[in-house]
């Protein structure tokens, strides 16, 4: 059995305007130990895709209306409050995109990963502080016995990205969502992130769900990805398939609008026209107003996500 | 460097706090005379060497009576917006975290409350109470609850919006555990300056209520019911009503030095 089985989730906003289909029937599962990488543009849907798996959706004006997400067996979904309060922070940990915002400026580094520990495995408080130090250094932190003691302001944007994983890995989480973890950060520090989280996965064996709109992150530390577009899964496949062999016009589009120091261009190539808006979805296939290979079922029908000749699922007419 | 004016000021104002307050608690030992002790040979007199501040129609030491009369315009003024704060700060930070009903039904009620001027509002609970140092503690706590009740709300909606908060529902934790660890903490600031601030308003409102008979009952001093005595003969004999007066002022304007200069020093962006 999978550790996270997601089936045709289905989050829709109410607002003023209109209903939105922020996620649309989106279906993927994740083995433990694995890492998946969601991409898309902004207001594809990844964020809230993985808010709902803690069910941290904003309600109102978000609800999840359909579907289930079975994290160990049991669905996130109808899970009681209790339960969810354990599985948030104990079973999936989350990090954010900022880490000047997400650490308690009025908490030193240490009380926060201490506290943590302490809400889930209700260790001590000696042993919760002495967990905190470990986890410091396992992150990287040099002197973690000083920084656990030094106030989040004191420390440089890196560092508190490095707490803020060691804050979300305190409690062992078989899953890790890191939403842009390193978007918020210089491009040097990016790397080292990455990397971190790369080491930190191979010697913990923790799950990772990677949210973000940068291929180059995703390549560097995901086993499959997930194209998200206008709320739907449209290419679903092994990273290294995802840049050889695309097969989704989206999919290809968005790796065709990566600058490459090969060729010289004086524009930079983009996906012709703009996401349609929320509220008014084409019908058929969403993407059809953008593609170049548009045929007349697309009109009409939305495709659905099948399996191709090389292991991909993709969503397109035109594929099946 | 920028501060030393605001430290010099701080530093000059708690000295003050801490005068009066060591002054009030100490005041049954230091006080000269016997308050309450009437002489009417020695009624309405002015400042003497055996009277250092005058006397009063009764012929009770004027400056015995000040001292002690610190006693209940000090504990009012201190402990009622304690209350008040204690109620007010959780309403506020319920109201402002939860939002949506209960939100709403919270602040309407304290606009409610906030559409009565504090005074009259006092006035109003201390009257339905019965006048003693109860009501006028109960009464000057509930003319400050809506106060306490916005300021709190206000910065914790702002707060709310703060990954962290995000972040530490996303580690499991409750909603208490959030307000008492994530949200208290951070809008603790602006509350201290508050109480500093308010704490000289409710000794005014001390005063207004004891000078309407609402506050502590005679003969026990306070500095209210000392300036309504006073009223009686304030030509004859001036000296009881000026120095409960100034006492008034003196305690207003220390508490008043030292939330300012807390603000100043908690927010950066006014420069002094």
């Amino acid at each position: 059995m999978s550790l996270l089985t997601v089936s045709d989730l289905r989050v829709h906003l109410f607002t003023p305007r209109g209903l939105v289909r922020a996620v649309d029937g989106v279906s993927f599962a994740l083995e433990a130990g694995r890492s998946l990488g969601i991409v898309g543009e902004s207001g594809c849907g990844k964020t809230m895709t993985a808010l709902a798996m803690m069910r941290l959706i904003p309600t109102p004006p978000a609800q999840i209306v359909g579907g289930s997400i079975l994290f160990d067996g049991q669905d996130v979904v109808t899970m009681d409050a209790e339960r969810l309060r354990a599985l948030r922070g104990g079973d999936i940990a989350m990090i954010y995109q900022d880490p000047m915002t997400t650490l308690n400026p009025v908490l030193t580094v240490g009380e926060q990963i201490a506290e943590a520990v302490r809400l889930h495995r209700h260790d001590g408080r000696t042993a919760a502080w002495a967990r905190a130090v470990e986890m410091l250094k396992l992150v990287g932190i040099p002197d973690p016995a000083r920084v656990a003691s030094a106030y989040p302001h004191q420390l440089s944007g890196g560092m508190r990205q490095r707490a803020v994983i060691a804050m979300a890995l305190a409690c062992d989480p078989k899953l890790l969502i890191a939403d842009e973890p390193t978007t918020a950060l210089d491009v040097t520090i990016q790397a080292q992130i990455l990397e971190l989280l790369r080491r930190l996965q191979g010697e913990l064996g923790t799950a990772i769900i990677l949210i973000t709109h940068d291929l180059g992150v995703i390549a560097d530390l995901v086993d499959d990805v997930a194209v998200m577009y206008a709320g739907k899964v449209v290419e679903h496949t092994a990273v290294r398939t995802l840049f050889n062999d695309p097969k989704h016009p989206y999919t290809r589009g968005l790796l065709n609008s990566v600058p490459s120091l090969e060729t010289r261009e004086r524009r930079l190539r983009t996906i012709e026209g703009t996401v349609p808006p929320a509220h008014a979805m084409p019908a058929g296939c969403r993407f059809n107003p953008r593609c170049g290979q548009v045929r007349p079922e697309c009109h009409d029908r939305e495709p659905p996500l099948v399996v191709l000749d090389n292991g991909s699922r993709a969503a397109c007419w035109a594929l099946s | 460097m920028k501060y030393l004016m605001a430290n010099k000021l701080t530093a000059v104002g708690a000295a003050l706090c801490v005068l009066l307050i060591a002054v009030a608690a100490l005041s049954p030992w230091i006080a000269p005379q016997d308050p309450l002790e009437q002489s009417f040979l020695t009624a309405n007199q002015g400042p003497s060497e055996d009277h250092w501040l005058g006397t009063d129609a009764f012929g009770r030491d004027v400056l015995s009576r000040v001292l002690i009369g610190s006693r209940v315009s000090l504990s009012i003024g201190i402990i009622a917006p304690l209350l008040s704060a204690l109620f007010g700060v959780w309403a506020g930070m319920i109201a402002g975290y939860l939002g949506g009903w209960t939100d709403r039904l919270l602040s309407r009620f304290s606009d409610l409350l906030m559409s009565f001027p504090s005074l009259l509002l006092g006035v109003m609970v201390a009257a339905a109470l019965g006048p003693s140092f109860e009501s006028a503690v109960i009464a000057i706590a509930v003319a400050l609850f809506p106060r306490f009740v916005r300021l709190s709300r206000s910065a914790t909606q702002v707060l709310k919006r703060e990954p962290f908060i995000d972040a530490s529902i996303a580690s499991g934790r409750g909603t208490v555990s959030i307000m008492l660890k994530h949200v208290l903490p951070n809008i603790a600031g602006p509350l201290v300056v508050a109480l500093s601030l308010w704490i000289a308003t409710a000794i005014r409102l001390e005063a207004a209520l004891s000078f309407l008979g609402l506050g502590a009952q005679p003969p026990t001093p306070s500095w209210g019911n000392m300036i309504r005595d006073g009223m009686t003969d304030l030509v004859g004999d001036p000296w009881p009503a000026a120095f409960a007066g100034a006492a008034i002022t003196l305690a207003v304007l220390a508490f008043n030095m030292v939330g300012d200069a807390l603000r100043d020093m908690l927010d950066p962006e006014i420069d002094t």
